[in-house]
């Protein structure tokens, strides 16, 4: 079965969600607690992939990223795909604090502390089950 | 002239090897830890110029390593570094007694200008 297959098959029960990080373990970790939570997890390796992703799910994705990502000052691709990509939901891990460790920053987007595995889910649930043009 | 210890420590062993394999090349003498028990482990055996640390690693993070730093070895500098960089984390970790902060990924120029800011104030032996 291709990846578009498993992803189109995966998203009859929420949106695909496409995972961004620099660290290998933290894409590992995100597969994990997303995958057991049911939801069709695809790895991206840059903003390029994240693009291919959503023109095959016709936009039906949830970005979870790092803000390291989103902060590089020598490569601005994650911020010129979200510029790009208004309507993308998006969750960025972020440290802050603990306590309640999730927040909505726009109305696509979250923040969420990289260990609240709860505001995590919480955050990509909000973001599936808000219409696109909403 | 004498070379300068660098203790790195990341969960990620695969950052670190690259961080250690940078410094190696820049002339500095690397060592890695992959948690802040490890760390904590060498720095009680021998001594360290600086310590380049994650901030997010499982059981303790590089804050309470920042803080052990501050209370044992205060005359050793540390710098923090994160893939999950906000304000609160930045604020925090200067706070705390970090030289540093940055954010992860990061150009390796922003790496070797960091420590060897660091290391030009380490006075003279």
């Amino acid at each position: 079965m291709s990846q578009r297959s498993r992803d189109e098959r995966a998203m009859r029960n929420g949106p695909l969600v496409l995972a961004a990080s620099a660290s290998r373990y933290e894409i590992c970790s995100l597969e994990r607690t997303l995958g057991l939570a049911g939801f069709a997890v695809r790895a991206v390796a840059c903003a390029n992939d994240a693009g291919d992703a959503l023109s095959q799910c016709r936009g039906h994705c949830v970005l979870v990223i790092d803000s390291g990502l989103l902060e590089m000052d020598f490569d601005t691709q994650w911020q010129v795909l979200r510029a790009c990509n208004p309507e993308l939901g998006t969750v960025i891990r972020c440290w802050i604090e603990r306590d309640p460790g999730i927040r909505q920053i726009q109305p696509r987007t979250f923040v969420v502390h990289p260990d609240h595995r709860d505001g995590l889910l919480d955050a990509v649930r909000k973001l599936g089950a808000i219409p696109v043009d909403a | 002239m004498q070379t300068l210890r660098v203790l790195v420590v990341d969960d990620d062993p695969g950052m670190a090897e690259l961080i250690s394999e940078q410094l190696s090349a820049w002339d500095f003498e690397p060592a890695a830890a992959g948690g802040v028990d490890e760390a904590l482990a060498l720095l009680s055996t021998r001594s360290f110029d600086l310590v380049l640390s994650d901030l997010h690693m499982p059981r303790k993070n590089g804050f309470e390593l920042l803080r052990l730093v501050q209370e044992s070895w205060s005359g050793t500098p540390v710098i923090l570094f994160s893939s999950f960089p906000s304000v609160e984390a930045q604020r925090q970790a200067l706070e705390g007694g970090a030289r540093r902060f940055l954010s992860k990924p990061f150009a390796l120029a922003a790496l070797r200008e960091a420590v060897e800011s660091e290391v030009r104030r380490i006075p003279p032996p």
